[in-house]
């Protein structure tokens, strides 16, 4: 065997290679000297990082702990709507910290103002008579209003604008989502909703690049500290596509 | 490897603790409380570097954990998710820009109003002095490179090496996948033995 990674040797100090990997690698260390020097370098370094003081909580620790839960930890938070609390509370505990609340907030109302544009109708009329979505090869998509015009309930300007209409069944769907990562396997990508009434989406429109470019705008949420960040980012992550 | 096989949430004994927890029986709390409550505090003072704010985070943890209580739904094992919030916790106090990350030295006096927290250096008592001051040495380089390496870096490190979780833990924590995490620790690492590569020679 060649000599392992010096990545792999570190995996293998620490236990986390599969059981055929460390087979190989501590036969290679029984013949090769400079190798079980390097794993004996790493040995120091772990050495060193052991030494490293463990703190005991102070004593009056646990007391102060319970001292603050009896006067702020039992309140709960206002809830004006229980399921935007759940949805915001899963948040600012799997996602957004104190930090990047603000940002969320107007990266939230950039969106709005880029959705509140489409629906102006001045962008659909601009828009509208030279747009025609693409795939990433180039081929034209049919226009999700053509397929959803049976449909009397949705307003004709979200009929005409397919991608705004997926963007807003994403964004009318973040309560039903625990983490971002559960956006691109959520049901709508079998129709929107998911459910009985769910809506299809023509499949070369799923194949769209910019399908999820909300999504590219919201996992960089979490990276944001200013407004400005946000309008970069939806400039290169596709929402001022429309603009 | 470690923890490798893929467990239930629910064979996890601490989340066993939270769901009681969560039918009510506060004492299943005040154990997750007492079980964890020294590897948040380390974690947090490892991070940060201040032994004060460490505790205080760790406190906001466990209340956030209790406030969790009702909405509580077993992902992953139980330390995963309380150091995903821990880890939070510390990225939003570093990230809030009001102080940097600094190294709380040994001999600084501890900033809390009580008596001087309980530092434990292995065997440290029976030590040469020269042999005390060389681990102190040691220790204050380490603090000082954790500082400057990024946090993911960090976080993986610390979790890993120093609170025993398994990389597939830690990538539950980060949000990351394990193969991510094999890399962060391994630059970690590097970053380690790059800075104390005169203390490692000498040894």
């Amino acid at each position: 065997m060649s000599h392992p990674l010096q990545e792999d040797l570190v995996a293998y100090r620490d236990s986390e290679l599969s059981a055929s990997k460390r087979v190989q690698i501590a036969a290679h260390l029984r013949s090769c000297m400079a190798c079980t020097q390097e794993s004996a370098q790493l040995g120091r370094v772990d050495e060193a990082l052991a030494s490293l003081e463990r703190v005991s909580p102070s004593p009056d620790f646990a007391t102060t702990f319970w001292k603050r839960l009896e006067q702020e930890g039992r309140r709960e938070p206002e809830i004006l709507d229980e399921r935007a609390s759940r949805w915001w509370q899963i948040w600012e505990v799997e996602w957004l910290t104190n930090w990047q609340i603000g940002s969320a907030v107007a990266a939230a109302a950039s969106l709005l103002i880029v959705i509140s544009y489409f629906f102006s109708g001045s962008f659909i009329s601009q828009r509208s008579t030279h747009l025609t979505p693409t795939t990433p090869l180039g081929e034209q998509v049919p226009l999700a209003g053509q397929a959803l015009s049976a449909r009397p309930n949705i307003p004709v300007q979200v009929q005409q604008e397919p991608q705004l209409f997926i963007d807003y069944a994403i964004l009318a769907s973040l309560d039903k989502f625990s983490y971002f990562d559960e956006i691109p396997t959520f049901p709508y990508m079998e129709g929107i909703g998911g459910g009985p009434s769910g809506l299809d989406i023509p499949s070369a429109l799923r194949e769209d690049p910019s399908f999820f470019m909300h999504y590219q705008l919201l996992k960089k949420m979490e990276q944001l500290q200013h407004l400005e960040s946000v309008l970069d980012a939806s400039g290169s992550g596709g929402a001022s596509q429309h603009s | 490897m470690k923890q490798k096989e893929r467990r239930s949430p629910h064979d996890d004994p601490d989340v066993q603790l939270m769901l009681r927890f969560q039918n009510g029986e506060e004492g299943a709390f005040q154990q997750l409380f007492n079980k964890h409550a020294s590897s948040v505090v380390n974690f947090a003072f490892r991070f940060l570097g201040n032994r004060a704010r460490a505790e205080e985070i760790a406190q906001d943890v466990f209340l956030q954990v209790y406030r969790w209580q009702e909405r509580y739904e077993p992902k992953a094992k139980f330390s995963t998710w309380l150091f995903k919030i821990a880890n939070n916790h510390c990225l939003n106090e570093v990230r809030k820009g009001e102080y940097r990350v600094s190294i709380d030295t040994l001999d600084q006096p501890y900033d809390g109003e009580d008596e001087a927290p309980t530092r434990a250096l292995p065997d440290q008592e029976g030590w040469p002095g020269d042999e005390l001051l060389a681990a102190k040495e040691t220790a204050d380089r380490i603090k000082d490179i954790l500082s400057r390496i990024p946090d993911t870096q960090r976080t993986a490190l610390l979790l890993s090496r120093l609170e025993g979780l398994s990389y597939q833990e830690v990538a539950g924590v980060l949000g990351c996948t394990e193969k991510a995490v094999k890399s962060l620790v391994f630059r970690a690492t590097q970053s380690l033995r790059v800075g104390l590569k005169d203390i490692l020679n000498t040894s």
